[in-house]
């Protein structure tokens, strides 16, 4: 991890889709368990992708190692 | 990216930067409705009443769902990912960097989501007082971004070049 990779974390973060979504959430009847579910949705997929992505270019490299 | 393209990349950002900065570069308004057409703002605004009304109820599966449609990898994500892979690090430090990542990611959520439960007026004013800053400064911050970036671009292309 360096800065490059915060840099872009941060430019992913600046989202205005996002802040869409908290003026949205926030006139809910319920809007504590709607924030709760969009996070749980959105890094239930973001981490599940990553990880894919990280352990699966890991395996690759070590079976192309191998040969 | 070649350093050309950065370097073409990074011209086009800085024009239209200026453009849009100095007022040249408008955004397409809206035809002005002619007059005896009926109620033409009338269906628009049923539509949005029925959005809003969708929203304020409390669906959770809903809420999981557009979660999940903004967990889907952008191109920021995929390059931090790039980043991940390609460095040496260990497999740990590489499954603490994707759950790090997505958490950056979801600031504008987790922000607001634990301002709401210490201070839930406060940030209902802020979030809307920021709605309206956004909207009011669109044009100086489309500009002031493509300035910038396009500065980056071009110098850094242009120290590759030399």
């Amino acid at each position: 991890m360096n800065a490059e990779f915060f840099a872009l974390a941060f430019t992913a973060a600046l989202n205005p889709k996002l802040l869409a979504i908290d003026l949205l959430l926030i006139e809910n009847r319920r809007p504590r368990a709607m924030f709760l579910c969009v996070l749980l949705g959105g890094i239930t997929v973001g981490i599940t992708v990553g990880l894919l992505d990280v352990l699966v270019f890991m395996s690759m490299r070590s079976i192309r190692r191998r040969r | 990216m070649s350093a050309g393209v950065d370097l073409a990349l990074g011209l086009l950002l800085l024009g239209v930067g200026a453009l849009v900065a100095t007022g040249r570069l408008h955004a397409r308004r809206k035809a002005p409705v002619p007059a005896g057409t009926g109620q033409p703002g009338k269906p628009e605004k049923e539509k949005k009443d029925s959005w809003a009304r969708l929203l304020a109820e409390p669906r959770l599966g809903l809420a999981m769902l557009i979660g999940a449609v903004c967990g889907i990898p952008g191109a920021a994500y995929l390059s931090g990912l790039h980043i991940l892979v390609t460095s040496k690090s260990s497999t740990a430090n590489q499954v603490i960097g994707v759950i790090l990542f997505v958490l950056i990611e979801f600031l504008l959520i987790i922000i607001p989501f634990a301002f709401l439960e210490l201070r839930p007026e406060a940030t209902k004013a802020a979030l809307t007082n920021s709605q309206a800053w956004l909207l009011s400064h669109a044009r100086q911050l489309m500009a002031y971004t493509a300035l910038i970036l396009g500065a980056y671009l071009t110098i850094s292309a242009l120290v590759r070049l030399a």
